[in-house]
């Protein structure tokens, strides 16, 4: 049986695409940027860790899903940085998250963006579903 | 969704979807595939996206699609679409995130065997002076101020330092600089991701090749392009890097709303879209340009480092270590182009999202050598297969908006590609063939295997046959750097 929440990379001719799931929207945010930092190959240094807070406002639920996404990446290449979530908070349209950031060591596979492309985050029995595919 | 009934044939290289297909088409998709290559094509999702951008506002004419067709992220990569100027919509997505992602080829009167004793040492150069792969820094380190001249001058603001030619200059797409660009409307985060990028080759499918020209067609054109059999070329394949791409997302999100207030319905939000005399469409226009003319600079600035790489190598050891522009195309663009619709002229945003302007004899751009053939059109292959020099032609201006095909086009996923094919054996594989390969990643390298892409030769031979391009010369490989 396939745990409440998680990812997985599914196949795309060109580029690269995760599916995620969780019980809440706050879950599902969090397990896309696992995938997302998986697909990348990310491996970090343990030290030195410094905290970092995300403020975003968006479209709907979504948008707010690629602008977080677009920001982790944006400090992965801007700061070398990968983030973990302390605390994520978010309405349909406004995102607040408390993150750690550490150094990267390495990063096995570039991705380039996030896309919107058939992006839709849908309701199941056990919670919410998305499909993000990444320009690579 | 598509059976064979759906197709309407016009001729062996050339189909039809007709715009009553779906409710919500405006216009009917063109599609350039034998028949072969169209029965493959309905492997992936590239035919529905075709589709979905025939229902954008204001479109000119059918959307048209080229024999290297693949799955993108909502249009298909492969596509071609023209939106009436202004009123029709300019859309992101037509476009692409890595905006001005092209081609650039340098021809020599170098043969292939007064330089094979040298060859390793050249890859060797041109990995060492060409930065290449992820987080790579280039050799400038830029100013606000430079950064806002790159984005207004394009590849002129690097022969300005020095580095290339006005013959560089005549011999690239635009002159290598968009007219309207503007980096008021490049976010802050765009500048700071394209600061250190400038003269970096990137990761992925970009490279550079040393290639021999294996084949001439067309000797007219070919002499006119300083292409002789037996000699090396050099071409390389990239972009605007993190700053196309940051201007691609920060738009693509911020027209969601813009959508919305226009009452434009998308059958997927990747394809959104502005009117191009909104002020949103206005903005995109000028920071596009803005990325475009950064990635004319960017391979300006790589051509420069390359030459560099073939002065250290072979001055002294060859007759003329020299490298000549043949040509620059941009094949992620949105140009305003003037195009025969249905009988009548009219002025269009012709989006090219992996496709390559193909213009032919006597068209307006072209430098007085090219007049007489047509536009250069660069057509990469594969790594370790060929790659084509075509030309543009006057049916190409008539049936594809003077567009031809860009690439092989891949049909394997990148995960897939990497489960089948092994990076060292690929790698020992090329070298067997005489390839001097250098790559960074061992698995990169697996992901651009070529049973990973269609063949490109069969992709020419169907534009060829479309007539929306001509053969001039086929070229092999000798020499692979990849990120």
């Amino acid at each position: 049986m396939l745990s409440l929440s998680g990812f997985r990379e599914i196949e795309h001719t060109a580029d690269w695409a995760i599916e995620a799931w969780a019980p809440d929207l706050e879950g599902l945010i969090c397990q896309a940027a696992a995938g997302m930092y998986a697909l990348m190959g990310v491996e970090v240094s343990p030290e030195p860790m410094v905290t970092h807070s995300v403020a975003l406002s968006a479209e709907d639920q979504e948008s707010l899903l690629v602008a977080f996404l677009t920001e982790l990446l944006y400090l992965a290449e801007t700061r070398a940085v990968a983030c973990e979530v302390v605390e994520l908070h978010c309405s349909d349209t406004a995102l607040s998250a408390s993150l750690v950031a550490r150094p990267l060591d390495r990063i096995r596979r570039q991705v380039k963006a996030v896309t919107y492309h058939n992006l839709a985050i849908k309701t199941t029995p056990e919670g919410v579903r998305v499909i993000v595919v990444f320009d690579a | 969704m598509f059976s064979h009934k759906v197709f309407r044939k016009i001729s062996d290289f050339e189909w039809e979807i007709p715009k009553t297909f779906r409710p919500d088409m405006r216009v009917a998709v063109r599609i350039f595939m034998t028949e072969a290559l169209l029965r493959a094509s309905l492997d992936d999702l590239s035919l529905e996206q075709a589709v979905n951008v025939a229902t954008l506002p204001g479109l000119a004419g059918p959307v048209v699609v080229m024999p290297d067709m693949h799955q993108g992220y909502g249009f298909p990569i492969g596509g071609v679409a023209a939106t009436e100027f202004p009123q029709g919509v300019i859309s992101p997505g037509g476009i692409g995130y890595d905006i001005n992602c092209g081609v650039r080829l340098l021809s020599s009167s170098i043969h292939l065997e007064e330089a094979s004793p040298y060859l390793d040492d050249l890859a060797a150069a041109l990995n060492a002076h060409c930065p290449s792969g992820m987080g790579k820094a280039g050799p400038l380190a830029l100013k606000r101020a430079e950064l806002e001249a790159v984005c207004r001058q394009g590849a002129e603001w690097a022969v300005r330092k020095g580095m290339g030619s006005i013959e560089d200059l005549r011999h690239t797409e635009e002159n290598g600089c968009m007219d309207g660009a503007d980096p008021r409307w490049v976010s802050e985060r765009a500048l700071e991701r394209g600061a250190g990028q400038l003269g970096t080759l990137g990761s992925g499918n970009h490279f550079m090749e040393v290639d021999v020209v294996d084949e001439i067609l067309d000797e007219t054109a070919a002499q006119r392009m300083g292409l002789a059999t037996g000699c090396l070329v050099l071409q390389f394949h990239c972009g605007s890097r993190g700053r196309g791409q940051e201007i691609f997302g920060g738009y693509v999100q911020s027209l969601q709303s813009a959508v919305r207030r226009f009452g434009i319905q998308l059958p997927d939000r990747e394809l959104v879209c502005a009117p191009m005399d909104s002020q949103e469409g206005q903005q995109y226009l000028a920071a596009m340009r803005s990325a475009a003319n950064f990635a004319f600079c960017n391979r300006q600035i790589l051509a420069h480092m390359a030459r560099q790489a073939f002065e250290q190598v072979l001055a002294g050891k060859v007759h003329n270590w020299q490298l000549r522009q043949v040509y620059d195309i941009a094949h992620n663009i949105g140009k305003i182009e003037t195009h025969l619709v249905d009988g009548r002229r009219v002025k269009v945003c012709v989006h090219r999202k992996g496709a390559t302007r193909a213009f032919g004899p006597g068209a307006a751009g072209l430098p007085e050598e090219y007049q007489g053939i047509g536009q250069p059109v660069l057509v990469p292959g594969s790594m370790g297969t060929a790659s084509w020099v075509l030309v543009g032609t006057a049916q190409s201006m008539e049936r594809s908006y003077g567009s031809t095909c860009h690439g092989a086009g891949r049909v394997m996923s990148r995960s897939k590609a990497k489960r089948e094919v092994r990076g060292d054996r690929l790698r020992d594989g090329l070298e067997q063939q005489g390839i001097h390969v250098r790559a960074g990643s061992l698995s990169g390298l697996a992901e651009e295997a070529p049973q990973a892409y269609k063949d490109v030769d069969e992709v020419v031979e169907t534009v060829a046959g479309a007539g929306i391009a001509r053969k001039v010369a086929r070229l092999r490989p000798v020499i692979v750097v990849k990120g």
